[in-house]
């Protein structure tokens, strides 16, 4: 599975590396994987990021990733 | 879930009924955070500092402590230290250390107007004369208001801990700079270098105030037990709860939050100033304590929208598409770390196709007070930059400003910015109803002119609770944990309506305090009408089914058997109903009380789209601008109550129009804040406004059982380059820097 991940995480947690190839059954899975990847990220993952699993973003981290091709780590976008 | 098509399927979607809390708003009654007052209540006061920048060398307290009447004083050696995490905070995050010293300054004050010290007694009139003999000793630091300085290679640094996000490695930049956020795609030189017509140009704003009505008032209660009740306005109280916790070092469940009436938010009431400073005051004089902001504190204190330096270049074909694009803006924070920068990125080009781009953020800190979230934050900026070069490069082209926006807007399915496909998004609508709406080719009179603008917003989901539940006679209690600004209980109950099939009138809404309903994400961000929206149906929906299976006891029969239509319980095949009274009044014996809690996190909201036409007259002997007609075309999904969808189009652009016109933080040459007042600091009036016209263009969000997007922050989004270029068309000089004062235009008049 590829994970794109948008700044700012890529040089933030990952020294600029913005594409891996994944394995997760969950997006749980693929939180621990990146936290492996780069330390500090699954603590802030929650609060700032948002994940697009085949372009739809996802709210529920434990849904399959089974057949999933790609997910998208992007920032959340304040309102106000 | 589906949003059902055509519109004529709902009985209560798409009225415009009373509000409920209407009669309340209108006579007096409703109680506002200003007007809360506590039994045996201690009266606070902030004591602030005069200097944008300087460390405390000393504070002494021991006057204010000797006036009579003075029950407690507080300074930053009285709060807890903080860790610095990162909290939730409206639907982004903040650093609780950033956030905790911006309440109460510890060793160095920040801004002018940046709290040092608090008091609490008897009276007001106690509490403000021990404030005065508060002693602070400061020494002067260097300060920067303007960015340009504050971005410089060598510029003192403000905050010397400050490390920024987002760099290169080993890239040099100013001490200042919390952020860079790049986001880039294909060759962005190479397809400017091969358009036909390009646009270069470089733009300005000021800070600007959000200018709700109400100043931030809150009673805190810190009780012997050591809960603490807070009594407050804000646009969540879950978030004040929080963070109040998080500052003060206590259980997030040792503290209640009991929401009141908001005079006003627009993104400036997601954050906390006055609570924790309360809290303390009450644990150290064991009785209840108010603060209040005067309207200067809320100027000098509280979260103005970042200042802006934009540079903008656009390219297109002889055809006017677009080929290339590249935007560098930088963004002022105040003095904290911002969040505006990664959202002007995402807004500044996301409503067109552009195959190459380089789009780059920055934000810098400068000696002001924190910045804060304002009606589509970190948007109305950039796109004031993107929109008026489109529309010069319209002209450049001789292409209708409309018609190139028309060959570049974003559909359904086109890649948003992140890649992922649009929705069921309508900018096209939008555009195409702009365009034919007489508006657009009426006549102009004398010193009139006319310019177009687009614009769009995100909007957002996240999470929600609501419960729903029937009292003994069958009346319908809907509760949220949602603060009602813009009219969220009317569109609640309109949902809860619609879905249980009872009159609007039987459904009674509140927002609930924090210690009685599940937790919810402040109302910002376009998202209350989307997320509570869900979860106030699902609950709905959920009693329901609770129904269905106490009137099959009622009726002896199998559950199946029973339909519920038009608000009943209908036995199939023989057509006994029971109404909802019925079910309700025999609940004790069908197996309790009937009510639902739901919580949900929904995520497949749309973005929002907007096209505004404006026209002004300019006076050409004093430089003068009216706005003499204006409309807002939006993409607003389904409007579940239209007459409160069309109040956020105008406020929103009404908002859009005096940033353009007339607001600005002036701050003096010893940079403390000169127009910290509504005389001398001019959010237009209705008396300044033409009627503003609305279209509302429905394209239901399937992400929604109503098919909701968030409607209240894209209107905001474009007057800023409507007025400025409509304002250049009718003086004929392109008018690049905000705000389009009189002196300025008469200046642009009158120069060379």
């Amino acid at each position: 599975m590829r994970v794109i991940v948008m700044p700012p995480f890529d040089r933030e947690f990952f020294g600029g590396t913005d594409r891996f190839e994944i394995t997760g059954r969950t997006l749980f899975g693929v939180v621990n994987r990146l936290e492996e990847l780069g330390p500090g990220f699954a603590d802030l993952a929650d609060v700032r990021a948002a994940f697009a699993v085949d372009g739809v973003v996802q709210a529920d981290w434990s849904v399959p990733l089974e057949g999933v091709q790609e997910v998208v780590v992007m920032q959340k976008v304040a309102g106000g | 879930m589906n949003a059902p098509e055509p519109k004529d399927a709902f009985k209560v979607v798409g009225t415009r009924p009373i509000r409920p809390d209407g009669v309340d708003k209108v006579t007096g009654k409703a109680i506002f955070g200003t007007d809360y007052k506590a039994a045996n209540m201690l009266a606070g006061a902030i004591v602030r500092c005069p200097h944008p920048h300087a460390r405390i060398k000393s504070i002494d307290t021991s006057k204010a402590e000797a006036v009579a009447g003075v029950k407690a004083v507080v300074t930053g050696a009285d709060f807890p230290s903080v860790e610095d995490t990162i909290v939730r905070m409206g639907e982004t995050s903040a650093s609780t250390v950033d956030m905790a010293q911006n309440v109460m300054a510890r060793d160095v004050a920040y801004y002018d107007g940046h709290p040092v010290a608090a008091v609490a007694a008897i009276s007001q009139e106690a509490a403000d004369e021990a404030a005065a003999l508060i002693v602070v000793e400061y020494e002067q630091l260097p300060y920067h208001i303007d960015i340009n300085e504050s971005f410089k290679l060598d510029a003192p640094a403000i905050n010397p801990n400050l490390k920024a996000t987002g760099l290169a490695e080993g890239e040099k930049v100013s001490p200042n700079v919390t952020t860079k956020f790049p986001y880039a795609k294909g060759d962005a030189d190479a397809a400017l270098a091969g358009a036909a017509a390009t646009v270069t140009a470089h733009y300005t704003l000021k800070p600007v105030h959000q200018g709700y009505i109400e100043p931030h008032a809150c009673v805190v209660s810190w009780k012997p037990d050591g809960k603490i009740d807070i009594w407050c306005s804000s646009q969540g109280a879950f978030n004040i709860r929080g963070l109040t916790a998080s500052f003060l070092h206590v259980d997030i469940g040792s503290i209640r939050v009991m929401p009141l009436e908001i005079g006003g938010g627009f993104g400036g009431k997601n954050s906390v100033y006055l609570e924790p400073v309360a809290a303390l005051l009450s644990k150290k004089s064991g009785r209840p304590v108010r603060l209040l902001m005067s309207r200067s504190d809320v100027f000098r204190a509280s979260g103005p929208a970042p200042g802006a330096e934009i540079d903008v270049t656009l390219g297109a074909d002889a055809q006017g598409n677009l080929v290339g694009a590249k935007v560098e803006f930088v963004y002022s924070a105040g003095a904290f770390r911002g969040t505006d920068a990664m959202p002007g990125v995402m807004h500044a080009i996301c409503h067109y196709k552009v195959p190459d781009f380089s789009l780059i953020g920055w934000e810098v800190l400068t000696n002001m007070p924190k910045h804060a979230a304002y009606r589509a934050p970190g948007a109305p900026q950039v796109n004031f930059a993107v929109e008026c070069a489109l529309n010069e490069l319209a002209d450049k082209l001789g292409i209708d400003p409309i018609e190139i926006r028309l060959k570049n807007a974003v559909g359904p399915g086109d890649p948003g910015m992140m890649g992922a496909p649009l929705g069921n998004v309508g900018l096209i609508e939008c555009l195409e109803a702009a365009k034919a709406h007489p508006h657009y080719t009426a006549p102009l009179g004398e010193g009139q002119a006319r310019a177009v603008a687009c614009g769009s917003w995100m909007n957002y989901g996240g999470p929600s609770t609501a419960s729903v539940s029937l009292a003994e006679d069958g009346s319908v209690l809907v509760a949220t944990g949602s603060p009602d600004i813009g009219g969220s209980r009317a569109s609640m109950a309109i949902m809860a309506s619609e879905t249980l099939g009872v009159p609007y009138e039987q459904i009674n809404v509140v927002v609930a305090d924090t210690s009685s309903v599940g937790f919810s994400m402040v109302t910002g961000g376009s998202r209350t009408t989307y997320a509570t929206g869900i979860a106030v149906i699902d609950a709905a929906n959920a009693v329901i089914d609770i129904c269905k299976q106490r009137a099959a006891k009622m009726l002896d029969v199998d559950v199946s058997t029973i339909e519920w239509i038009d608000g009943e319980a209908v036995e199939t095949g023989n057509g006994k109903r029971l109404s909802l009274r019925q079910i309700a009044e025999k609940s004790g014996a069908t197996g309790g009380p009937i009510s639902f809690e739901k919580g949900v996190s929904p995520l497949q909201h749309l973005p929002g789209y907007s096209a505004q036409i404006c026209d002004v007259e300019v006076d050409r002997e004093t430089g003068n601008v009216s706005v003499v007609r204006y409309t807002v075309v939006q993409d607003v999904g389904r409007a579940i109550h239209p007459a409160y969808v069309e109040g956020q189009m105008q406020g929103g652009a009404v908002q859009g129009i005096g940033w353009a016109l007339n607001e600005a933080y002036i701050y003096n040459k010893d940079g403390r804040l000169d127009n910290a007042g509504f005389l001398d600091y001019r959010i237009p009036v209705a008396s300044d406004m033409p009627m503003i016209d609305t279209v509302m263009i429905e394209k239901a969000n399937p992400g929604h059982p109503y098919g909701v997007k968030g409607v209240g922050e894209v209107p905001i989004v474009p007057p800023l380059a409507a007025v400025a270029t409509a304002v250049g068309n009718a003086i004929g000089k392109r008018m690049r820097d905000l705000p389009i004062s009189p002196e300025r235009v008469y200046a642009a008049l009158n120069e060379g």
